[in-house]
Formats: C-alpha cells, sequence, structure tokens
C-alpha cells in the first residue's frame, strides 16, 4: 500500500443482514486518525496464497473515530477477499488497514441531499446522515435492496431519517421510481448514488432524460474489480514479464512482481496508479479516464482495468 | 512602458447559440432592457408549461412586445429585482433553465445571483453581450468600475490608470484590471477601444 499502514484489531463483528458483516476495528496500541464522512479504508488481509486488498467505507459518525466500523458483503462473484472476511476473520485477530482516505465526500453547500442507495451501497452514507442531521440539512434517502441477503441499518436510518427514508426490498417486489422521485427536485439538491452499477446508470440516464445536468449527480460504484482472462505483462524499462492470472488485478500482479505502483482507491476511481502503455489492446474498466483518453490508449489504470491482447506493454 | 500587455491571460466566455431546452419544467427569460426579437423568439419556442418573461430597465420605456402572450414582468433596478428572486426560484427544480440577454456585467450579476439560489451553470443559458461595456475588477483597491469600453481606463475606486485584461472573473460579473503605469505614473498609454 501507498500510505503508511495502520494495525487494527477485530473487537466485534456481527451480521447486520444475511450477506452483510460488520466489523469493528481499533487501533493496536495508538489511536486511530480521524475522517471525514464519506471515507473509506484499505484493508489488506493476508490470505493462504494471496495478499487480498479491498476498500470499505467507514460507517461510523465521523465525530467519532475511536473505532472504525465496515460492512463487508459477501460478494457472489467475489475474488476472494469478502470471502476471506467472512470466513477467516475472526474477534481478536489483528488487520492492517490504511489511514482512511475520501474520495465521495457529500458536497457542504447543498441545499438537499438526495440519495441512492443499492444493497451494501449504504455504506458510505452512514456517516454522512449524522453530519447533515446536525447541520440540519434537508436529506432524504432511497434505499433499495433484495432482504434475502443485504437491506442492513433499516432501523437506526429510520430512527434518524423518519419521513424522509424510502425503503424498496426487490424481494418483496418494492420497486424505486427513480424518474419519479427525480422529477420535481428543487434547485440546490446534489444526488449521490452508491450501488451496483446498473443503479449509477439507471439514475444518470433517468436525469438525462429529465434535463437534469449531470453535476449534481455524484456516484461512487462500489464494484470490486472483475476476474477477466489472464494475459501478461511486459515492463518496458526491465523487460520483466509479469502473468496476470484470471483472478488477480494487473495492479496485484506486478506488486507480487516487486513493483510499486502508488495507489490509492483501488477501485478506478482516484487516478493515482495510472501507468503509461507502449503497446496493446486494453479494456479499460475505470471511471478516472475520459472516453477521449482511453481510446487513445496511452494510460491504463491497473487496479481494475485488464487487457483485451495476450500481452500488453507498460512504459514504466 | 511595455507595448504588450504582461499578461495574456485569457478566459473570455464564450457564447454559444441557446437551444431551448424541451425537458425543462419552468424556463425563465430575462433581458436587460427591452427584449431582442431573437429572445422574443427563444420564448416562443418554449414548449414549457411554466415560462416567464421579466425586463430590467432603468427607464420608463414601455416593455409591451407582440406575439409574448403575457407582458414581460419589468423591474426598475436589479436590486428590486433580488427581492423578487427567492419567490421566482421557488418552484424551480433541477429541471428548469433561466434565458438572459443583456449586457455581459449584466448577465453575469444575474448568473451569480442564482448561483446563490442553487442553480447550476448547465441550467443558465446567455446570449452574447448587447454591448461591449465591461465592469472591471481593480486588483488593487478591490473596486468595481462599470461600462468600460476602453483599455485603459481610470479605475473608479482609487483612479489608477488601469489597464484591462482578458481574464473574467465569474464570481465578479468583472474582467481583472491592474495599474498600466505603476513605475512611472506620468507613462500614459494610447487608449484603445474594447472589442
Ligand atoms: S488506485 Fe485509484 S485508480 Fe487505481
Amino acid at each position: 500500500m501507498s500510505a503508511d499502514k495502520i494495525q487494527v484489531k477485530v473487537t466485534r463483528i456481527v451480521d447486520v443482514a444475511p450477506k452483510i458483516k460488520e466489523f469493528t476495528l481499533v487501533g493496536v496500541n495508538r489511536t486511530l486518525p480521524e475522517f471525514s464522512p464519506g471515507s473509506h479504508v484499505m484493508v489488506e488481509m493476508q490470505g493462504q496464497e494471496k495478499t487480498y486488498r479491498n476498500a470499505y467505507s467507514l460507517l461510523n459518525d465521523a465525530l467519532d473515530s475511536s473505532e472504525y466500523r465496515i460492512a463487508v458483503r459477501l460478494q457472489d462473484e467475489s475474488r476472494g477477499g469478502s470471502v476471506y472476511m467472512h470466513q477467516s476473520v475472526k474477534e481478536g485477530d489483528v488487520l492492517s488497514v490504511t489511514p482512511p482516505m475520501n474520495l465521495f465526500a457529500p458536497l457542504w453547500h447543498a441545499k438537499k441531499h438526495l440519495i441512492f442507495a443499492g444493497g451494501v451501497g449504504i455504506t458510505p452514507f452512514m456517516s454522512y446522515i449524522p453530519e447533515f442531521l446536525r447541520q440540519g440539512v434537508n436529506c432524504e434517502l432511497h434505499y433499495m435492496f433484495r432482504g434475502l441477503q443485504t437491506g442492513a441499518y433499516q432501523e437506526v436510518l429510520q430512527q434518524e431519517l423518519k419521513t424522509t427514508l424510502f425503503i424498496y426490498d426487490a424481494d418483496k417486489e418494492q420497486r424505486c421510481d427513480i424518474k419519479e422521485v427525480l422529477k420535481c427536485q428543487p434547485l440546490g439538491t446534489h444526488v449521490y448514488i452508491c450501488g451496483p452499477e446498473k443503479l449509477v446508470e439507471g439514475v444518470e440516464q433517468a436525469a438525462i432524460e429529465l434535463g437534469i445536468p449531470l453535476s449534481v449527480i455524484h456516484s461512487e460504484a462500489f464494484a470490486a474489480p472483475k476476474p477477466g482472462t489472464p494475459f501478461k505483462v511486459e515492463i518496458k524499462s526491465t523487460g520483466q514479464v509479469v502473468q496476470v492470472g484470471e483472478q488477480d488485478t494487473m495492479l496485484e500482479a506486478l506488486e507480487t512482481a516487486g513493483l510499486a505502483i502508488p495507489n490509492l482507491c483501488r477501485a478506478g476511481v482516484c487516478g493515482q496508479c495510472s501507468c503509461a502503455v507502449e503497446q496493446g489492446d486494453l479494456d479499460h474498466r475505470d471511471n478516472y479516464l475520459s472516453d477521449s483518453e482511453k481510446s487513445l490508449g496511452a494510460m491504463v489504470m491497473p487496479c481494475v482495468s485488464r487487457a483485451n491482447s495476450e500481452r500488453i506493454i507498460l512504459d514504466i | 512602458m511595455q507595448s504588450e500587455a504582461p499578461s495574456a491571460v485569457t478566459s473570455r466566455p464564450v457564447y454559444a447559440p441557446i437551444i431551448i431546452d424541451s425537458c425543462s419544467d419552468n424556463d425563465v427569460f430575462i433581458c436587460e432592457n427591452l427584449m431582442s426579437e431573437q429572445m422574443q423568439s427563444l420564448y416562443l419556442k418554449s414548449k414549457c408549461p411554466a415560462k416567464t418573461a421579466l425586463c430590467i430597465t432603468s427607464d420608463d420605456t414601455d416593455i409591451a412586445v407582440d406575439g409574448v402572450a403575457e407582458k414581460p414582468i419589468k423591474f426598475q433596478k436589479i436590486s428590486d429585482f433580488l427581492g423578487s428572486l427567492p419567490s421566482l426560484v421557488k418552484p424551480m427544480t433541477l429541471r428548469s433553465r433561466v434565458y438572459l440577454e443583456g449586457s455581459e456585467p449584466f448577465m453575469w450579476r444575474l448568473y451569480g445571483m442564482f448561483l446563490a439560489q442553487g442553480m447550476v451553470a448547465e441550467q443558465i443559458n446567455m446570449q452574447s453581450p448587447v454591448s461591449n461595456k465591461r465592469s472591471l475588477f481593480c486588483t488593487h483597491c478591490f473596486s468595481v468600475t462599470d461600462d468600460v469600453t476602453t483599455t485603459v481606463a481610470p479605475c473608479s475606486g482609487c483612479g489608477r490608470l488601469l489597464h484591462v485584461s482578458d481574464h473574467f472573473s465569474k464570481r465578479h460579473a468583472a474582467y481583472f484590471c491592474y495599474q498600466v503605469n505603476a513605475e512611472d505614473p506620468n507613462d500614459v498609454p494610447q487608449v484603445q477601444e474594447l472589442t
């Protein structure tokens, strides 16, 4: 990891939904750094065969950093991180985390915050809401999930938001009419989305159809890097060839090969891991590069992106 | 005396032709003085369920416009209009649009007022300015001098002779200006018309 690691002890693990476990972490012989609403930490997990690094939002009120709480959903298409957290991590274990980083802070000047959360995508908003309540700013949450799998924290949200919480359980055939919700939002509203890509796209599409400027729409696609076809990366400066396996990200493979690539989010958002590309057909999966940069193919974000060709050459 | 401006910073706004947004639920057209034919045709093109035409004029000109169904609402000064702004924006949403016409300082002052009400830049459309009048922001005394059509021009606050740059401040609705003859106050450069 690029930032200094912090050793934390897992003091409590609770089930907060059928497929979501909440972990409480406290610093080992140190106090934890303070954080702002919307922050996340990267958790490093020492698996048997490899090291997993996953980003998790901090759930607690940002006024209290005596402990960190994170929620982990057992992912259906997991590359191992969430399975490791669910099955191998026990109370009393020590893990490494990065200091908190914030790539999804709310717009503090907004007159109203309108939130769409899908499943475990509720997590970054858990730290927003106490601060919104303290500031007395208008906040409306539309929370969509499958009750047989996710849907954590409904009670606490109900207590906090009361009539401005709207719950949709797809397992009970409850659906959110996103367009209807967006239609009459007053000036000064900012819209936040966290959840599956389909939700992000759905809200953006509805906004476009309604003529709502995309500059008021903010999203955090929490999708972890997806597996893909194996390929080889050649390092131009040394000639070294690194194999990227089906379940590895390019960044993980480079790190395992001893190459230190700066990184922050490991989710294709921050742009820190950007590598120059000498040659190769790329499968861009990040949200950092623009469409024209992607089609140019001169840069790649190895934390999420892959190759379409068998081999690519990185100019690093 | 340098003959060329020491800084060639250009951040002049560019005004693209206006297209009426058919998704809008509330269109507001605001003109400085009379509504031009171009603005009238935009007003007529808008099929928005709620639309309002406003004119801000400092004289007694009759602002009635043929073809514009309701007579535009008239305000004598921007400050009068400011008082009515909260009730104007109350029914507006993220889908609403504002269309502005007038001099550059006029439009950008209104732009700032609408931003303060929560609107975002994409919701505010401006016609090309109807005159070359600029407001100047003096970087020495922070005064704003209105209705300037030349560079160099004296600052209304401190009297310094100012070079008018092309560096526009959206926040101040004015161009940044600095003293042209700080080294030698007797050096008075040629006055040029602004474009
Ligand atoms: S680490 Fe943030 S984009 Fe790759």
